[in-house]
């Protein structure tokens, strides 16, 4: 059971790592930043 | 051996932690965000970006702009794999560790339950609406922002938005003080409903709204970090689940955000860290 659970925290890990990989590879980190770097209108109420 | 985490040094990772997410002060001092780059990483609770202290992203915040975004052409391209993998990485790590130590609207609202009042304790009904997370991550999550082109979550409910963004931002730049309407009055008042709120029942946001809360839930069964009961020692007692005020079934299920309370009140020492401390079989193997 324990080992069952190391085996599929490493997937998770790899999963996420590679998602967070391909991510930056189609630039979505920009989309990202672009996003955060200017107030957001729905965020505040106003949009 | 130091069995737990006592709750005074969970209060100071708390505070600690919503000064790193928003030690952007000279922000408050200007009412300008922080546009640096590490704006490109989320954070892993629920944390505006657009408060003026706020130096990460909230991933509930980009995840919905990545499934609003009306720009990209394929339903692929608004898939947000990008953020998803922060989720899982925050989620298969800490679970609802996340919750309970890495939250600066869990933390506002645990101070606020100390007021002392009489309280509503959990029963059969604030274990029933637990599930209304589910609608709330359907419909404004991810229903809103695919079919209307907007991040429905921080758009109609968002009270942390509302407390780190909208009230500073409002309150100190004219521009926007002139642009506020219906929706700034209805997101202040789910505020304040949430904040009275949160003073009788225990961290109400997070048990009964909070989507983050839910999806990194799914992850405490498996994260690295987090308590677990031991079956062997565990008989069932359910001293736990009656001193949790949370909507435990069971330390470390879905609804347990791994505060560590519990872990003093069990009688026969069946709850434990996954990590912090060395298990006894452990040290009973070396003896």
């Amino acid at each position: 059971m324990a080992s069952k659970n190391k085996i599929l925290q490493f997937l998770l890990i790899l999963i996420a790592i590679a998602f967070i990989g391909l991510g930056f590879l189609r630039s979505d980190n920009i989309a990202v930043l672009n996003k955060a770097i200017r107030v957001c209108f729905e965020c505040i109420g106003i949009g | 051996m130091v069995k737990t985490i006592k709750n005074y040094k969970r209060r100071i990772i708390q505070l600690v932690t919503l000064i790193l997410y928003n030690h952007n002060f000279l922000g408050f001092k200007n009412s300008q965000i922080y546009q640096g780059p590490l704006k490109n990483f989320c954070a892993p609770g629920l944390n505006c970006y657009s408060c003026p202290g706020a130096v990460l992203s909230c991933p509930l915040g980009s995840f919905q702009s990545f499934l609003a975004a009306r720009m990209k052409t394929s339903i692929l391209e608004r898939i947000p794999i990008y953020v998803l993998g922060f989720i899982i990485l925050f989620g298969v790590l800490f679970g609802r560790i996340v919750c309970g130590f890495l939250c600066p609207f869990g933390f506002i609202q645990e101070l606020l339950y100390k007021i002392k009042t009489k309280k509503l304790k959990k029963n059969k009904f604030t274990r029933a609406l637990t599930y209304l997370r589910y609608i709330i991550i359907l419909v404004f999550v991810i229903l809103i922002p695919l079919t209307v082109y907007a991040p429905g979550f921080c758009k109609f409910i968002c009270p942390a938005g509302t407390l780190e963004a909208g009230i500073p931002l409002v309150s100190s730049v004219a521009s926007l003080r002139g642009a506020i309407g219906f929706l700034f009055f209805h997101k202040v008042f789910i505020l304040i409903l949430i904040l009275i709120f949160s003073i009788f029942i225990h961290r109400v946001f997070c048990r009964f709204i909070c989507p983050l809360g839910l999806i990194y839930g799914f992850f405490n069964k498996v994260s690295v970090f987090g308590i677990k009961v031991d079956d062997n020692k565990c008989i069932n007692c359910n001293a736990c689940e009656k001193f949790c005020l949370m909507d435990i079934r069971k330390p470390g299920d879905n609804q347990c955000i791994n505060c560590g309370k519990c872990i003093d009140i069990c009688p026969h020492g069946a709850i434990k860290w996954k990590r912090f401390c060395p298990s006894e079989n452990k040290l009973s193997n070396k003896m």
